[in-house]
Parts: structure tokens; sequence; C-alpha cells
């Protein structure tokens, strides 16, 4: 099981290693990166995350336990980068290691969802020349990473 | 409330963490409150904030409020000296 907020770069790799878990038959991942979006303020180049910690972790910390739960995850992950995040790289990586595959696909489906759902956790669109730009304060950031 | 039932001003104070747009609302990470005699609700507070700070107002209607790292459930809680209150607006992860 792995949960984790990180400033340093996330392996698509290293979060498969982590879902190597003995008897899972079926096995998905999801890795999120941060598009080049148009927008009225130019072409993002970054995003920059800003994340309360504590309360975070602790949903983090939730969430996995509900894939556990829900869909006899045999291991998770729930990886996201915080801070400045470059374009092509990746923001978010969630998994679930399951008995089968539709398991696996629904527990993953299930981790991004909550995690843009209910993980305090914001992002702004840095474009070129640094403006950095926050889509309607009323309603959740953009959506530059999936 | 009623006005000047919260006061910005000197401890022993509730501390007020904005986020994200709440953040930049109100140009500062962070907020005393200093509470008066009789305590204060979470609503009143709330309501004080946005007396304060129009901008805030609209962005506390549709945030999520953490008490103590506590999710809050009914703005009618009483606020405590030392309180930390965290303003979550709407959140975009991912």
């Amino acid at each position: 099981m792995s949960v984790r907020l990180s400033p340093r770069p996330l392996s698509i790799s290293r979060a498969g290693a982590a879902l190597d878990a003995p008897g899972a038959g079926g096995v998905a991942l999801f890795a999120g990166r941060v598009r080049p979006d148009r927008t009225p303020t130019g072409t993002v180049v970054a995003l920059d995350y800003e994340v309360d910690r504590s309360i975070a972790m602790r949903v983090l910390g939730e969430l996995e336990r509900e894939a556990v739960r829900r869909f006899h995850a045999r291991a998770v992950v729930v990886w996201h980068r915080v801070g400045r995040v470059p374009v092509g790289e990746v923001a978010v990586i969630v998994g679930a290691a399951c008995g089968h595959r539709s398991e696996a696909f629904d527990a993953t489906r299930f981790l991004i969802e909550e995690v843009k759902r209910t993980v305090p956790i914001w992002k702004s669109e840095r474009g070129r020349r640094g403006r950095r730009r926050r889509r309607s304060p009323l309603r959740p950031a953009g959506r530059s990473a999936d | 409330m009623g006005r000047g039932v919260v006061r910005a001003a000197m401890p022993p104070a509730v501390t007020v963490r904005l986020f994200a747009t709440a953040r930049e609302a109100v140009g500062r990470a962070t907020l005393s409150w200093e509470l008066p005699p009789e305590g204060a609700s979470v609503a009143e507070l709330v309501r004080a904030l946005g007396d304060a700070h129009p901008p805030l107002a609209r962005i506390l209607r549709v945030s999520r409020l953490v008490r103590n790292g506590h999710y809050v459930e009914e703005l009618s809680e009483r606020l405590r000296p030392r309180d930390e209150l965290a303003v979550h607006p709407p959140y975009g992860g991912g």
C-alpha cells in the first residue's frame, strides 16, 4: 500500500513495481500528465499544485483503505505531485492490483475520481512569461492534467 | 454574528488558514481573529470574515471548513481560543 505527496517527479515504473502483489490477476494504473493547454493567458507551461498536507494525507489513506474494502485490492498506489509540475510530467498516479481486471479498473477509476473530488489539492496554471491563471474560484480548477 | 463580536486583533484568537482562491482573495495565508468573551460559532466567524474581506465572501459560500484537522459538520459549532480553522475552496487535484 502506498500513498504519497511529493515535490519530486513520479515514476510510473516504480508505481507499477509497488503494485506487484502476489496473487493479483489484474493490475491497472492511471497516470495523469500536464498538458500544454491553450488558455486566454497563453499556453500552459506548468501547473502549480498546492496542498493542505495533513488533511490530504489522511484522506489519501482513507481512499486507500476504501479501495481495499470495496474492490478487494491487494495493493494500491495513490501518488500526487505538489509544487510546480512542468508540461509533460506526471502529476498523479493511481492504481490497484486486484483479483481480476474488472475490479482493478473499477478501483483505479474510483481512486482518480475521489482524489479529484475529496483531496485538498488545488492547482493553478502557469503560462509563458510567468503569468498565472486559476479558473473560476467557485468551481474546481481546470482539467489540464488528465 | 453581531457587529464586533469577532474582531481582528490579539490572542487568544482563532487562526484562520487560507488556501488557493481564498488566500488570493485576502492576500495572506493566515489570519488571526480574537474571540469575544462569550465565544463565537463557526458561522459567526465565517460571516465576520466575509464582512472584513468581501472578495472572500463568495468563496466561503462554496468552501469546506476544517477545524483543528476535522471537517466542520455543523456551522453552529463553538470556537475556542487557539482553534485553527482552514478554508478549503473546491478541490482541483489530478
